[in-house]
């Protein structure tokens, strides 16, 4: 049935949104997150990546998360003397993470969410539309 | 006879499962909106006076395809419409217009069908 499979697609994608969601969160939740000692590294920011996995059961290119990544950018150095991460300088090393980017990011998510939350309300219609022609 | 041998209710049954097919292939596409190096897949155009023509034309038996792998008899079977690529990457707002009008379009096929079967029984009922 191809409007089942239509709302089954749909509802992989949300999935899918909702896993990027929780890492955007993550990254948020974090964005103050410093090491304990100036040796260790501070929270890292990250970000999912997608793949497009062929189902075999219905011929569709079901979209899956692929792998959720820490990413290599520079962290943001603070002088904060006195804080236990800081070094011989008096520098401590911050989440290389910009607000405004994740809020972005959350938006994007939000945006694509939506759009396939539409994709089944449509097909969701369109079902029942072929299904009132039974009434008649 | 029944209402399915009628040409306008079967070329108006094939428009609908056209249309249900192009549903699932706009919602893969917006559900890989975000992934990278997915390429947009759209059916090709059905051209309905053709499929009207064919199937007032068609009324010898033809053996039955119940299964995608059969190789039909000449006619076309619902399986025949296969998803090629529109060459671009999936754009969301593009992709959601293509799915607003297949909507508009399955539903006049739909409506299409209702009227036909209110003209039927209209005329039934003059019996």
């Amino acid at each position: 049935m191809d409007l089942l499979n239509a709302m089954s697609q749909a509802a992989k994608g949300m999935k899918a949104q909702g896993v990027r969601m929780r890492v955007i969160s993550e990254n948020l939740a974090n964005a103050d997150t410093t090491a304990s000692s100036p040796d260790q590294l501070p929270y890292q920011r990250k970000i999912v990546s997608f793949k497009s996995a062929l189902n075999r059961a219905n011929g569709q290119q079901e979209v899956a998360v692929d792998r959720i990544v820490s990413t290599k950018a520079e962290f943001i150095s603070k002088h904060e003397p006195g804080h236990p991460a800081a070094d011989k300088n008096g520098y401590i090393k911050t989440p290389n993470i910009n607000p405004m980017v994740e809020m972005m990011d959350m938006r994007e998510a939000q945006r694509s969410y939506e759009a396939n939350l539409g994709v089944i309300d449509m097909a969701k219609s369109m079902l029942m539309r072929t299904l009132d022609l039974l009434g008649r | 006879m029944t209402t399915q041998d009628l040409a306008l209710m079967q070329a108006a049954i094939k428009k609908m499962h056209w249309h249900e097919q192009r549903q699932r292939v706009l919602a893969q596409n917006i559900a890989n909106a975000d992934t990278a190096g997915y390429r947009a897949l759209d059916l090709a155009p059905l051209d309905f006076k053709a499929l009207l023509e064919s199937s007032s034309r068609d009324i010898a038996l033809s053996v039955a395809t119940t299964d995608p792998q059969h190789f039909g008899s000449g006619g076309a079977s619902g399986s025949s419409v296969r998803p090629v690529a529109s060459g671009n990457a999936a754009v969301l707002e593009e992709q959601l217009l293509k799915m607003n009008e297949n909507y508009v379009d399955h539903r006049l096929t739909t409506t299409i069908y209702q009227k036909n079967i209110d003209m039927l029984k209209r005329a039934l009922r003059f019996q």
